[in-house]
């Protein structure tokens, strides 16, 4: 725990110098809008406060608000969530704006028309990097090889990569199309009877809430488990998840507030995606599918060594 | 056409009275709306797969189980429930009539198999008047079947008395399962005309199905022997809340069967043709709370209702007056039951449920002094149970569980426990130790009933078993083969015994049988297209044979079965079932049958009509000619039909 502390104090030093004697002299002034009250974007605040709070100090000053926003003077913009980022760039073209919270691609949307704003903007989204749920798969079944996918109107962006990551880690996809309207038991029918593992992405469609029940029966009922991407998939009966906490998410928000807060417009990074992540198990399925499933800790242990790899 | 502005009317919400928020809950989950984009990333889910869902697997069960899944089901293709257990080990079906299939186990059964508890969706379908199991009247119909789990074994500590010799425990697809229709019809010899169709709909938090069949067909050769049914049943699995799930389902089936013999013989002097006709429905409700897929507490409540007439005008020489026959039964149970996992080393379900069980029956028999007799009895069912699974090191796992219940009928309470030790030899095999008690309670005929035939004083006691088994669990994925292999020992006592001889008939006490066997169930994924099951069962019975029961000859020595299924290619899979029965004597109505050879084949092609995969299936029965089936004079003689399923 100190050690922690120490090296934000350190941390916290390091951005002092380079942020310069202004912004110690005139605190930053940094506003987060939150979509909507929540445990998930309460969650994601309070990290972000507290972070924020424990790098830069009393060298920011920091407001929370809902939609709508209203009147606004900030020298940086967060928006939690996609409805409050989508507002806040709209709204404020001229302030310097980070948008979290938010699906991949609607962060990619965001991205690409804020070029033409006068401020710079980017995003922190929720989406885990596609080859992390490839290395959950991995570690959780190293003698699987058909993974089986769905591809809804969103998550059939992410064919290419998926296929390129799948055949890195020498697994083969078995993919299924999925349009708003079929028929989610017709769909999975044929493609569970050829897959070992199934792979769930965070689409909309896929994933609305009247699919995930039959989805998670179906699977479940043919002995084949299902990876999905959230804690609540976990819990219903998903195998496993990788996925990123509220609180990871405003940590990961905080230090890069800090670092963005000293750079110049023109040197802004791209979307990232979520650097800390956990690793949910659903012991009672496993043991049901009778699976011998590595520890959570273990688990992320692997995950984080196949990341830091060359 | 001018457009106006609609104006924003400021009115304060309509309060939500239950009722019309009740009507939105039930309609709004089909079309909530998308709601934020990532949404589903922090979007809540149910608790899908409770403990009513996850299934023990079998190296941590108590006992041997053979599981029937819904794949093996649609692979076989058969028309009736008793037929897709010819693929247990040590399952002997026979066919008294179409209207009384019996699915015997370990023997010691004729017509009835009365040691031999059924569950359907967690309610009893074990009838208490005859004991046994209406399979040809069982609101229930394989299609809407997800799974059949096959207890070998007694298995009183979880599902009480008569689970004696084996439970088969079946549950019945969720509505979620079956989203969209299916039309499918069949046709072939033996008079088989059948119509199964189904529709589903699912929302965020309701799902219903509804099902709906019409079968016929002649039944056993040479016989007055044909049946037509009709089916319904409806589902519906609410989800008011991520932890709460509300099903309710309801299934009725009324059949009417040919019954009778020939007038020209004696049998059919006093039985002549007539038809029985038979109304079997339920209703069920089940309150699910589930926290997590590891606890649950559950409530349920069901109703089952049997209705079963005949009335038939005896010819001359057997005096020619009118017999009218009537019985029905209902039953209630209520149970609650709770599981939990306190940790990853124990699991423990408790539980207690009040079953009502009456019957009301009426003979009439036209010229019999005494005519009518009317048999009015009741039992009353009270039940405590738990089990606890422990994992004592990580390998070595213990189960113990005991079933403690009154019944009123006799006015007797009954233990049954049952420990089980599964020891872990390597990842993949298992060695179980097993010891387990159990009792079948003597049906209301056995016990009190009073007509022409019967004259039962009552006092009867329950029968025992004691049953002490080692099995071995194997599973070597890398040759694609699972190994369940079984020894045990079956002590029964107290055996309830008629001594057919004597008119009229009563029931007694006596009689004691030993069985003792092997069996062995096995699967053997030879390549990803060809499954091969076998199934093999050695038995052997020790008894004193009392009077009119010849328990020694009651099971077969050898039954072996083998099912092949194989995909060709995308389109087109077959599937071949051989069963082999070695000769048998059914009791009490039955005879000594010779062994029996079922061939069976199956071939089906998806078929594709504008987009819309169908199947259309070829079966083909008893290959290799008649079999003979319970009783010397009853053949089962070659079937073929063709079945053609359809989606909407």
């Amino acid at each position: 725990m100190w050690r922690r502390w120490l090296w934000a104090l350190g941390f916290a030093g390091l951005c002092g110098i380079a942020a310069g004697a202004a912004a110690a002299a005139d605190p930053a002034r940094i506003a987060v809008i939150l979509t909507q009250e929540g445990d998930a974007y309460q969650a994601f605040y309070e990290a972000l406060r507290d972070r924020l709070h424990a790098v830069l100090g009393d060298r920011i000053h920091l407001q929370r608000r809902g939609l709508p926003v209203g009147e606004l003077s900030a020298t940086l913009l967060v928006g939690a969530g996609r409805l409050a980022s989508e507002e806040i760039l709209q709204r404020y073209p001229a302030t310097p704006t980070v948008a979290t919270l938010l699906p991949r691609r609607a962060a990619a949307d965001l991205a690409r028309s804020g070029e033409r704003r006068a401020a710079p903007a980017t995003a922190l989204y929720l989406d885990q990097p596609l080859d992390r749920h490839i290395g959950l798969i991995r570690a959780l079944l190293p003698h699987a090889t058909r993974v089986g996918v769905i591809y809804g109107p969103t998550s059939r962006a992410d064919r290419t990569e998926l296929a390129a990551g799948a055949r890195r880690a020498g697994l083969e996809l078995r993919e299924a199309e999925f349009a708003a309207g079929d028929n989610i038991v017709r769909v999975l029918e044929p493609l569970l009877a050829k897959s070992e593992v199934l792979l769930v992405l965070p689409d909309p469609e896929v994933s609305s809430p009247r699919n995930v029940y039959p989805l998670l029966m179906a699977s479940y009922r043919k002995g084949i488990p299902v990876i999905g991407f959230s804690a609540a998939y976990v819990d219903a009966g998903a195998l496993a998840a990788v996925y990123s906490s509220p609180a990871q998410l405003g940590e990961q928000a905080a230090d890069w507030i800090a670092q963005l807060l000293g750079r110049e417009p023109g040197g802004w990074p791209p979307p990232q995606p979520p650097r800390d992540f956990q690793v949910g198990v659903n012991r009672h399925v496993a043991r049901s599918l009778g699976l011998a499933v590595p520890t959570d800790a273990e688990l992320h242990r692997r995950l984080r060594a196949r990341e830091v790899r060359p | 056409m001018p457009r106006v502005a609609r104006p924003r009317a400021e009115r304060p919400a309509p309060p939500l009275w239950p009722p019309w928020w009740v009507a939105c809950w039930l309609w709004g989950g089909s079309m909530a709306p998308g709601g934020a984009a990532e949404d589903p990333f922090w979007q809540e889910l149910p608790v899908v797969l409770s403990p009513t869902h996850l299934v023990q697997p079998l190296a941590d069960a108590p006992a041997a189980v053979t599981v029937i899944d819904r794949d093996l089901i649609r692979a076989m293709g058969a028309r009736e429930i008793p037929e897709l257990l010819r693929r247990v080990a040590g399952v002997v079906v026979g066919w008294e009539s179409n209207l009384s299939p019996v699915v015997s186990y370990h023997g010691l059964n004729g017509g009835y198999m009365r040691r031999m508890q059924v569950l359907v969706d967690g309610r009893s379908v074990y009838d208490p008047v005859f004991g046994g199991v209406h399979w040809a009247t069982l609101p229930l119909e394989v299609e809407d079947i997800e799974r059949i789990e096959f207890v070998r074994g007694p298995n009183a500590a979880t599902d009480g008395a008569n689970a004696f010799l084996a439970t088969i425990d079946i549950t019945t697809r969720q509505a979620a399962e079956d989203r969209g229709g299916i039309v499918q019809a069949r046709i072939g010899n033996n008079g088989i005309r059948d119509v199964y169709s189904r529709y589903g709909q699912t929302s965020a938090t309701v799902d219903y199905r509804l099902s709906a069949a019409f079968r016929e067909d002649d039944g056993v050769d040479d016989r007055f022997d044909g049946k037509r049914l009709r089916y319904f049943s409806g589902r519906l699995d609410a989800r008011p809340a991520p932890t709460v799930q509300l099903t309710g389902l309801a299934g009725y089936k009324s059949g009417d069967f040919a019954y009778g013999f020939d007038a020209a013989t004696p049998l059919g002097a006093c039985v002549p043709f007539h038809n029985r006709p038979i109304d079997d429905g339920y209703v069920q409700v089940r309150l699910e709370h589930n926290p997590s897929t590891a606890e649950q507490t559950l409530l349920q409540w069901y109703y089952t209702q049997l209705d079963a007439r005949s009335a038939y005008r005896r010819l001359p020489p057997c005096g020619g007056g009118l017999d009218e026959r009537s019985y029905s039964v209902r039953r209630h149970e209520v149970e609650l039951r709770h599981s939990r996992a306190p940790s990853d080393a124990v699991r423990l379900v408790v539980g207690a449920s009040a079953r009502l069980d009456r019957a009301e029956a009426t003979d009439r028999v036209s010229g019999w002094p005494g005519s009518p007799w009317r048999n009015t009895p009741r039992n009353q069912h009270l039940r405590l149970f738990g089990n606890l699974e422990y994992r004592l090191t990580p390998d070595w796992l213990v189960n113990i569980g005991a079933m403690l219940e009154h019944h009123s009928l006799t006015d007797e309470t009954h233990g049954s426990p049952r420990l089980a030790v599964n020891y872990r030899l390597t990842d993949r095999q298992t060695l179980r130790f097993g010891l387990s008690r159990a009792v079948r309670v003597p049906a209301f005929l056995e016990e009190s009933w009073r007509n022409d035939v019967w004259n039962n004083p009552g006092g009867l006691r329950a029968e025992t078993i004691l049953t002490r088994e080692i099995g071995y669990l194997g599973s070597f994925p890398d040759w694609g083969l699972t190994l369940d292999l079984r020894v045990y020992q079956d002590r029964t006592d107290e055996l309830l015994n008629v001594d057919v001889d004597r008119l009229p008939l009563q029931t007694t006490n006596r009689g004691w049988a030993t069985i003792g066997g092997f069996e062995a169930q096995t699967r053997w994924r030879l390549t990803p297209a060809t499954d091969v099951r076998f199934a093999y069962a050695y038995t052997d019975i020790d008894s004193d044979d009392p009077a009119g029961a010849r328990y020694s000859a009651s099971a077969p020595r050898h039954v072996a079965d083998v099912f092949v299924t194989h995909a060709f290619n995308e389109g087109l899979s077959g599937s071949l079932g051989f069963n082999y029965a070695g000769g048998m004597e059914w009791l009490a109505g039955g005879t000594w049958v010779p062994p029996t050879r079922h061939l069976d084949l199956r071939l089906v092609q998806t078929l594709r009509f504008g987009g819309w995969p169908g199947r259309i299936g070829l079966n083909v029965d008893n290959l290799l000619g008649a079999q003979r089936t319970y009783q010397e004079t009853n053949t089962l003689g070659r079937r073929l039909f063709l079945t053609l399923e359809l989606p909407f």
